[in-house]
């Protein structure tokens, strides 16, 4: 494009400036030789008006000659003689001068007429003159006088014809005159015709050049504000490239073709758009069936397991039965049902979630008061609960794997006397909640202690590596724990062989905690 | 570029020719004769009468052949003394030779021919002579013969019978006289035709119509006109073009403008054509000749006269004039 624009620029100027150029170009030569006509014109005119008066200067010498001639028949006086003859001496070298100067009509063959004429005056007054001296060879002095005047007056009959030149020569030059002037009035109306000639020339190419021109830029300026309109319009895809394309090659076609490759670049651009938008949603398409299908074996898997058993159909079932003790008047049992259904129901509802403390320990109420009813006194239950933390929110089922534990490793050999103690105690100092389950049953031996310990040693330290469902019981209640703090829970285990077991949970639980979890609490409160 | 340049040129071509037509008609004179052996001067009486305006330009003409330079002098104020004058100033002025037309009749006139001779200055006459005048040499129209061709040509278009008027110049002319007596001549020999009268034409055209008309209502029985001289050969063929004067057949004198419309419009039967260019010609050529001191020149030059009618008036083209410088006193 680059190189395009660098070869093609300024075309249309170019054009212009010729175009001004091949005008000036005629008007300066038409103005300069209209100006050299005129000028030659003038300067003939004006050396024939000089010729005029030049001549004229000439013919009143020559009637000034003929006064001298006058005064001298008269007078006789030498000095006049001497001065007509210095005149006519004079007269004849300005005739010799005329002769070769002025050029018109026959003026040449004039000034040698004169030429001679002046030579015959001046012999006719020499002639006069030697005779007025011999005046003494005369018998009468009307003889003489007879004599030298028959000489005078071809003398002055010879200075009459040359004065009658003058009118000749003046109308010859006078006509040169008007012929000039003629001349000049041809040169004038044909410069001026020439000059319309050429305007209306120079107009037409002017109009010719500028319709062009126009028709250049305009022409495909509008094809291109059509096409921009349709691109505005229509559909952009749809444009063909170079449905416009100036023939010559000038800006405008540089425009074009700058407009056309911006136009290829937009449909290529947008292909490329819709080629990634479609591979996009390709993507996504796969991905959504992936996530499908990820959900389709996460429902699989749950509807297998409620295949083997439907909690739910056990729960309601329970709760029937519950009713049906009722209504035989079989209290006890009814209780034992609806124990049982309530620890169901929460253990359903709210395996897999976080729940209130106070809900678990309700949950684990209910648990123990099926365990009172199994073992009857065997086994005496003690709560010592901390009301303040009954809002904390810890994840479900953690306290009655404990209990179960202690019922059934610790207590379970015992036939009376079993004694679990449930506490929770909030340690506001060290913003931390301690659940502890403690029992007087058989106790853990040491190797099994230590054996214990270090399994939860492990699942602390890989806590976040391994599936939480991989474990059970206490191992699991720990990683569950784990999970839920961020591993900032901590599980001890105490324990006397023979005396006594406890596990003590501790969970991190600040105010906020407390609060926050009373919000999360309102949510879930009907589960 | 080439467009552009092509314009260029053209424009400046088109003004190169104008501004050099403009330059080389500025610069146009006399067409000079860089060494002119003699110089003559032609004495006319008018410079816008084809006749002698034709004898001056066929004068021109010769300078050219014989290195001459010929000076044509027109006179407003036609006379005997005039001429007279203008012949003295030729002399004066040291003119190698003058050529005049003998149309004088005055004493001075004789005299001044004779002057001239002797101041050892050649007088050619042209068109009409006088022959006891010591002229060098008539250069012209035998007129005798003219009118002779006159004559016959009246005598075919009539038909040989009829009632003539004759129009000469109002100068009792050798010329026009000469043209007569050809004229009866032939015509005497049918006994059938009659010279009813002889008109003396005047040089004014209302005088002349005036005397035509009076002489056409005085005999009213005319059938043939003959116009000898060249003021009434110009109007006869309008004046006479009416049906009244249908039957009027006209023979007239010298190839003008004129006449040759009325040839060409059938108005006129002939025109007899002299041919004033050869003279003119002919005058520069013996006055020459002359100068050159050839021996045995002749004293008498007949230059031709032509019948001219509708069947070949396109033969003989009006003599051009054009080109002569002429000084008008």
């Amino acid at each position: 494009m680059e190189r395009i624009l660098s070869n093609k620029s300024h075309i249309t100027r170019n054009k212009l400036l010729h175009y001004f150029k091949t005008l000036l170009g005629i008007t300066a030569v038409l103005v300069l030789f209209s100006f050299a006509m005129n000028l030659v014109g003038i300067w003939q005119f004006n050396r024939t008006a000089n010729d005029i008066s030049t001549m004229n200067g000439f013919f009143e010498e020559v009637m000034d000659t003929g006064q001298l001639m006058e005064h001298y028949v008269q007078l006789y006086e030498e000095s006049d003689y001497e001065n007509l003859e210095q005149n006519i001496t004079d007269l004849n070298s300005q005739a010799e001068y005329f002769s070769n100067t002025i050029q018109v009509g026959n003026s040449k063959r004039i000034f040698r007429d004169i030429s001679h004429m002046l030579s015959a005056v001046k012999n006719n007054m020499k002639s006069t003159k030697t005779l007025i001296s011999e005046k003494s060879t005369f018998e009468t002095e009307v003889v003489w006088v007879k004599a030298y005047e028959s000489q005078y007056e071809k003398a002055e009959e010879g200075i009459g014809y040359i004065q009658s030149e003058k009118s000749v020569l003046n109308v010859q030059l006078l006509g040169q005159m008007s012929v000039i002037r003629e001349r000049l009035r041809l040169n004038l109306i044909i410069s001026a015709a020439v000059t319309a000639l050429v305007l209306i020339f120079s107009g037409f190419y002017a109009y010719w050049n500028a319709k062009s021109l126009a028709e250049e830029i305009t022409e495909p300026i509008e094809k291109l504000t059509q096409e921009a309109e349709r691109i505005q319009t229509g559909n952009l895809m749809e444009m063909k490239v170079h449905t416009v394309y100036p023939t010559d090659n000038n800006e405008l076609s540089q425009l074009a073709e700058a407009f056309y490759l911006m136009l290829l670049r937009i449909q290529n651009q947008f292909t490329e758009l819709q080629k990634m938008d479609r591979m996009k949603e390709e993507l996504q398409q796969s991905e959504l069936e992936n996530l499908k299908v990820n959900n389709l074996l996460k429902n699989m898997e749950l509807k297998a397991l409620q295949h083997q058993i439907n909690p739910h159909f056990l729960f309601n079932t329970l709760n029937m039965i519950s009713y049906t003790a009722y209504l035989e008047d079989a209290e006890k049992t009814q209780t034992l049902i609806s124990t049982v259904a309530a620890f169901l129901r929460y253990s359903l509802d709210y395996s897999d979630r976080t729940a209130l403390l106070s809900q678990e320990l309700e949950a684990l109420e209910n648990y123990v008061s099926l365990q009172e009813q199994r073992f009857g006194d065997r086994i005496k239950f003690h709560f010592d609960l901390d009301c303040r933390i009954d809002r904390m929110k810890i994840p479900s089922l953690i306290l009655q794997p404990l209990v179960e534990n202690a019922v059934v490793h610790g207590i379970g050999s015992y036939t009376e006397n079993g004694y679990i103690v449930i506490q929770t105690v909030w340690n506001q100092k060290q913003k931390t909640a301690v659940l502890r389950v403690s029992d007087n049953g058989v106790g853990i031996e040491n190797d099994k202690l230590l054996e214990l310990r270090n399994k939860m040693k492990e699942i602390q330290e890989k806590a976040f590596e391994e599936e939480a469902t991989r474990h059970i019981g206490l191992a699991n209640v720990y990683l569950r724990l784990l999970l839920f703090t961020g591993g900032k829970a901590d599980l001890q285990i105490d324990s006397t062989v023979g005396k006594n077991t406890t596990i003590t949970l501790t969970i991190p639980c600040s105010d906020e905690n407390l609060a926050e979890s009373e919000a999360v609490n309102d949510n879930n409160i009907d589960r | 570029m080439k467009k552009g340049r092509f314009v260029l040129l053209i424009a400046l071509l088109l003004a190169g020719t104008v501004f050099l037509t403009a330059f080389s008609e500025a610069t146009t004179g006399d067409d000079e004769i860089s060494d002119v052996k003699y110089n003559f001067t032609y004495i006319s009486g008018t410079y816008n009468d084809d006749y002698w305006a034709v004898i001056a330009k066929g004068a021109v003409d010769a300078d050219q052949t014989f290195l001459t330079n010929t000076r044509c002098i027109a006179i407003t104020q036609l006379t005997s003394e005039t001429k007279a004058e203008q012949i003295r100033k030729a002399v004066y002025s040291k003119s190698d030779g003058v050529i005049i037309s003998g149309n004088g009749k005055t004493e001075d006139f004789y005299q001044t021919i004779q002057d001239t001779i002797s101041a050892d200055v050649p007088v050619v006459l042209v068109d009409t002579d006088i022959a006891d005048s010591g002229r060098n040499c008539y250069i012209g129209t035998d007129n005798y013969e003219a009118g002779k061709m006159a004559g016959e040509d009246m005598i075919a278009a009539t038909g040989g019978k009829g009632i003539i008027a004759v129009i000469v110049s109002s100068n009792d002319l050798q010329s026009e006289r000469g043209r007569l007596a050809g004229f009866r001549a032939a015509v005497s020999a049918y006994p059938q035709m009659e010279i009813r009268t002889v008109l003396e034409g005047s040089k004014n055209v209302q005088e002349s119509k005036e005397m035509l008309f009076d002489a056409l209502n005085k005999y009213p029985d005319i059938t043939g006109l003959f116009c000898g001289e060249s003021v009434s050969s110009a109007y006869a063929g309008e004046a006479l073009a009416s049906e009244q004067y249908r039957n009027i057949k006209i023979v007239a004198f010298d190839l003008t403008k004129d006449t040759l419309q009325f040839i060409r419009n059938g108005r006129y039967y002939s025109v007899i054509a002299q041919d004033p260019y050869q003279i003119g010609y002919e005058a520069v050529k013996y006055l020459s000749e002359y100068q050159n001191g050839e021996k045995n020149l002749p004293d008498v030059i007949y230059t031709k006269t032509y019948h001219i009618d509708q069947n070949n008036v396109d033969k003989y083209p009006l003599n051009q004039s054009e080109g002569v410088v002429w000084n008008v006193y």
